[in-house]
């Protein structure tokens, strides 16, 4: 696009821009057949005005107090992370003569920081990670077990229908797709042969098997059981909303992973008292936070599912316009079962 | 100015033109998951640039300055081209929400809450063609169906409808006077 491109344009490349194209390409001719201009072709003014209404009306009807309450919040928190590099750009404005000047002294407090193992800069790469998780990045990972429970005392605990729900998912080779701002499809086999598909598209959570209904509800946690570490209060797919639980529930250490320019972290459970695994093993990539490898260690077995989980990152491909939505992922007869 | 201070002056920069920033981004990119990114993205640029701003002049034009050129940005990385978003467009869609941002009011929801009066004066059928697009979730060919007209002639309708829309918050001072058709 050419900021010094001053051309004007039709109406119906503004229309085709803010209602959705019927017709592809500009017809002049269908443009004037019924002698109506709305904009003029060289009003750049009156576009500005389509726009900046367009504009209103679009952030009227999407506007939720609680939903931009988080949008900040989440900014101020990845404003955190961020701290270390505006303090750097502010001490480099001060002039070279004070750098030159300090700079036996900052050679020493640099050393400090970097050489001892620093609960500070592992709190930064988790926000770093945590931001990256909320971006709407198309992500997916796939899952593998990495160790079982003891199937005879696993057993033995579980209730009957804890029973029933362990027969059913198979964990190993699920797929879990992350979109950012808490969307995600999680794709899993079943000991039956079917395929359970659930999601959650940003506003409603969906479930359904090969042969059954597709059961929506507006409850976002309504059908996210089925993801290890979900039900444990630490949510891969909401990272963000986590981050209390992973920072202060857990001594976390970073590490760098050999041979590669990733980083580790891993977390440690500080007490029983904390809901989670017992351990967490992130690696990421510290330029941008993407997770590329995370190891949930000492699952609950009280609910179910595996001992220790690996999510290993497979994809970054874009993924289709609603592919968060269930309507992507069957036909179009399905019966749906909205619940309360 | 410590980094705290410098940081908790910027968080409350930040809230108080977030609202803005959204509407502003909304005008400009369809898609809301990409207005979310933009967002986020505007305001850290934002901070990490903060030595730059003249904190003497208003904060709000400084801001949409960042996020129009990381909209275009995004444009080109998509290499999408929907519509010719050139510099005397862009100025003038800043120079109205400079305009709101001069009308009394503590919130932007007090700011704007002219367009509501001015959608209760449109004509019904270009109000239910807003409402139909805007309000009610329903895809524009349901809508142009549901209004019992081509979906070319409900485009335009809407077209109509905004620019109804912008004369009249012109009349009602929310925008400049620079002149709304």
């Amino acid at each position: 696009m050419n900021m010094g491109d001053e051309r004007c344009f039709s109406p119906l490349d503004l229309s085709d821009f803010l209602d959705g194209v019927a017709n592809s390409g500009c017809d002049e001719t269908t443009m004037q057949s019924d002698g109506v201009r709305e904009v003029s072709t060289d009003a750049p003014e009156s576009v500005a005005s389509q726009l900046v209404v367009h504009g209103l009306l679009v952030d009227a009807s999407l506007h939720d107090d609680a939903v931009h309450v988080e949008r900040v919040d989440r900014l101020v928190a990845a404003l955190d992370g961020e701290t270390g590099t505006v303090a750097r750009s502010r001490i480099g404005s001060r002039g070279v003569a004070a750098a030159l000047a300090f700079a036996t002294i900052a050679c020493v407090m640099l050393a400090a920081v970097f050489l001892r193992p620093s609960r500070v800069s592992a709190a930064e790469a988790l926000d770093r990670i945590i931001a990256s998780s909320a971006r709407s990045k198309d992500r997916l990972y796939e899952l593998s077990v990495v160790e079982e429970f003891d199937q005879r005392k696993r057993l033995k605990n579980l209730s009957r229908e804890q029973k029933g729900e362990r027969r059913e998912k198979i964990v190993d080779g699920a797929r879990l797709y992350v979109g950012g701002r808490g969307r995600f499809v999680f794709v899993c086999e079943l000991s039956t042969g079917e395929t359970r598909t659930s999601g959650y598209d940003g506003s409603e959570s969906w479930s359904f098997r090969n042969s059954s209904p597709v059961h929506v509800s507006t409850e976002t946690e309504r059908y996210r059981g089925g993801i290890p570490g979900q039900q444990q209060s630490l949510g891969f797919t909401d990272m963000y909303s986590q981050l209390e639980s992973l920072r202060d529930g857990y001594g976390i250490e970073l590490s760098p992973v050999e041979g590669t320019e990733r980083k580790r972290l891993f977390g440690i459970r500080k007490s029983r008292d904390v809901r989670g695994p017992k351990g967490i093993e992130i690696e990421f990539d510290p330029s941008d936070g993407m997770v590329h490898r995370m190891v949930l260690d000492g699952l609950p077995r009280g609910r179910g599912g595996p001992k220790c989980v690996e999510f290993v990152l497979v994809s970054q491909d874009e993924r289709p316009e609603g592919f968060y939505s269930h309507e992507a992922h069957h036909d179009g007869q399905r019966r749906i079962k909205y619940e309360e | 100015m410590s980094d705290q201070r410098g940081k908790l002056a910027f968080e409350i920069l930040a809230r108080e033109n977030s609202r803005m920033l959204m509407a502003y981004l909304r005008a400009l990119v369809k898609d809301q998951a990409a207005v979310d990114d933009l967002f986020q993205e505007s305001m850290l640029v934002a901070w990490r640039r903060l030595d730059e701003c003249d904190l003497s002049r208003p904060f709000g034009p400084w801001l949409r300055g960042i996020a129009s050129k990381l909209v275009l940005a995004y444009y080109r990385k998509a290499k999408a081209n929907p519509i010719p978003l050139n510099a005397a467009v862009l100025d003038h869609v800043d120079r109205k929400f400079e305009s709101i941002s001069g009308v009394p009011g503590d919130t932007w929801d007090e700011k704007v809450a002219a367009i509501h009066a001015c959608l209760e004066a449109l004509p019904k059928t270009h109000r239910d063609a807003i409402q139909g697009r805007y309000f009610d979730g329903v895809k524009g060919a349901a809508v142009a169906e549901q209004l019992g007209v081509s979906y070319e002639a409900f485009k335009k309708r809407l077209l109509r409808a905004r620019r109804m829309l912008a004369e009249c918050l012109g009349r009602k001072g929310v925008f400049s006077t620079e002149g709304t058709s």
